[in-house]
């Protein structure tokens, strides 16, 4: 905002001492301040990713030199990266992560849609309060849940399952809210008139409706991805058997056993958000869409 | 089929409500798995001599006696609330200084890339944050005193020093929450309504006073977002001391949840570890019925 800028003389015209120019294209000068201290303060935040990078290219003796090296020797030096999916079991630990990820994405996504769809065009006693309900369940940290709810998934012979791991990622109160959204915005004429046209209910919401809220399918997908990707505590308590590990699990695992291995210790955290990069860098308009939508309530 | 078409009626027919449970019912089965029956189950347990294997007796009061008075609850509890009133404050605040900034920026290609490196660390897990600034904050091979050597300044112990431990974690956190708290707030700057400043203008108000007077009470309802997800997760502290500090030096960084984890998974002590979840969720309803409140006030005035 224009209003907290340092108020630097930028209005050609001579104007009073409270002029504070409020068109943001008539100031030259203020915004390119502000613009070159965003830059630096951008690439500042940068610097910690970069520099893992870089260390994860460097020759084990080479990352223990003194004083601190900024650059590898060579850029191309991808031996950690291989030595950890030749040597020890990443392949399998990101396939686990995949697995666990997609699991809880596409169980969450189908419920939500049907719930979405039963409060945006259903009437039912109750409605308010139960959205209420689940609204509510925003604010309750599932990880602090983890001692009944080990005991629930455990006592139902589901530990080191793929199910189990995935298990409080089945379903996101996020993705109910966000398609409920999305789908108060369609006119009930979409429904009224497919039910004319004598469409089931299953076949309104898979055939009109989904396509219909499909920006808010990818916004959701991306965040319910980089959220489940991301976990460590449950799927640690959950996996015991090494084969099962996620990507997180993996990670610290590693960390534990090959200690001071840092040129291995920093490709391994690079694998590990190679996913989540990945799905930045191509889809950073939805992602950004998608935050600032929830933000928007 | 046709009795149920009906809906513009204003009350749902029976078909229609039968057939919204139907389609409710999947979500509902899991608000009960993942939420209510957990939240019940935790309560039971606390009240508990419970082992995993072993004995489960009821002991009234004993756990809840046991943890408050004990040292070990006052230490992870003061650790933790120490990281987030260090943590949470100063992340909005330049979570906000940031945003304000974006915002008098014209939305061009250019600046959209500029956001993009604030929200680059907000992709990385907890555990990679955790791993990335363990490197950097390596006393002898780290950036971070690499970096202070250039200007002359001492090495610093970082992690490996109680009373920097906590100040560094936050460090971490800050970095890895800012781009997410930009994002929302900035949705909210740009949705104010320009006219309101051209208003004030005209009244003769300064920055300042427009700052105080207009966008703060109209961001109200982001910031009450932000600083609350924040507490939420502040609160929730887990990886990063797990893997940076692993609680340490001298326990200086243990946190609730990692007492939790060691307490059931660990120690098997499962009765006592719900009473801290208990106190987990009482603490945050608190803190956030307390934010809720005073930023309504703020907009009344």
């Amino acid at each position: 905002m224009t209003t907290t800028t340092p108020q630097t003389p930028v209005t050609s015209t001579p104007a009073p001492a409270q002029a504070v120019p409020l068109r943001r294209d008539r100031t030259p000068l203020g915004p390119l301040l502000i613009k070159v201290a965003l830059i630096l303060g951008g690439c500042l935040l940068l610097v910690p990713l970069v520099w893992v990078i870089l260390s994860s290219l460097k020759r084990p003796d080479e990352i223990l030199q003194l004083p601190v090296k900024w650059l590898p020797e060579n850029f191309f030096n991808f031996s950690n990266y291989v030595q950890l999916f030749s040597q020890y079991n990443f392949g399998q630990y990101m396939a686990n992560s995949f697995l666990v990820t997609g699991l809880g994405i596409l169980t969450s996504l189908v419920i939500a849609l049907f719930a979405a769809y039963a409060f945006a065009f259903y009437r039912f006693p109750f409605k308010e309060p139960i959205f209420l309900l689940v609204l509510a369940l925003f604010m309750v940290p599932q990880e602090a849940l983890v001692i009944p709810m080990f005991l629930m998934v455990s006592g139902a012979g589901l530990n080191n399952t793929y199910i189990g791991m995935a298990f409080p990622d089945l379903f996101t109160v996020l993705g109910v809210y966000l398609l409920r959204q999305f789908m108060e915005g369609i006119p009930f004429s979409y429904v009224e008139a497919a039910r004319m046209d004598g469409a089931s209910e299953f076949r309104i919401l898979t055939r009109v409706i989904t396509p219909m809220v499909a920006p808010a399918i990818v916004v959701f997908v991306i965040i319910k991805f980089m959220f489940t990707w991301n976990t460590f505590l449950w799927p640690m308590l959950i996996a015991q058997d090494e084969r099962m590990y996620t990507v997180t699990v993996g990670l610290v695992n590693f960390a534990g056993s090959e200690f001071n291995q840092w040129n291995l210790i920093n490709a391994a955290t690079v694998i590990s958000m190679i996913p989540t990069i990945i799905l930045f860098v191509t889809l950073q308009r939805y992602l950004v869409r998608g935050v600032a939508m929830s933000g928007m309530k | 089929m046709s009795a149920a078409t009906k809906s513009s009626a204003k009350v749902g027919s029976r078909i229609e409500t039968r057939r919204a449970f139907i389609f409710l019912a999947p979500a509902l089965f899991f608000v009960l798995v993942l939420f209510i029956i957990p939240l019940a189950y935790n309560v039971l347990i606390s009240f508990f001599d419970w082992s995993a294997i072993g004995r489960k007796e009821f002991n009234g009061l004993e756990n809840y006696l046991k943890v408050l008075t004990s040292e070990r609850f006052t230490n992870a509890a003061g650790n933790t609330i120490y990281f987030t009133v260090l943590a949470v404050p100063i992340g909005v605040v330049l979570s906000l200084i940031v945003a304000l900034g974006f915002n008098t920026l014209l939305i061009t290609r250019v600046t959209g890339f500029i956001r993009a490196l604030y929200f680059a660390p907000v992709v990385a897990s907890l555990t990679a944050v955790a791993f990335v600034w363990l490197w950097i904050f390596n006393p002898a091979y780290g950036l971070a005193n690499g970096v202070l050597g250039i200007f002359g300044v001492d090495p610093q112990p970082w992690l490996t020093d109680e009373s920097q431990a906590i100040p560094s974690l936050a460090i971490m956190y800050i970095w890895a929450r800012l781009g997410f708290n930009v994002i929302i707030l900035l949705a909210g700057l740009q949705a104010i309504d320009r006219s309101y400043y051209e208003a004030a203008r005209i009244d003769g108000a300064g920055p300042f006073r427009m700052f105080w007077s207009i966008t703060l009470p109209l961001l109200n309802r982001q910031l009450v977002l932000v600083i609350s997800v924040e507490v939420m997760n502040a609160i929730k502290l887990f990886e990063l001391p797990f893997v940076a500090t692993k609680g340490g030096p001298v326990g200086s960084t243990r946190s609730i949840v990692m007492e939790i984890y060691e307490l059931a998974f660990r120690a098997d002590r499962w009765g006592e570890a719900a009473v801290y979840v208990i106190f987990l969720f009482v603490f945050l309803l608190v803190v956030t019925g307390l934010i809720r409140k005073l930023f309504t006030r703020d907009i009344a005035e």
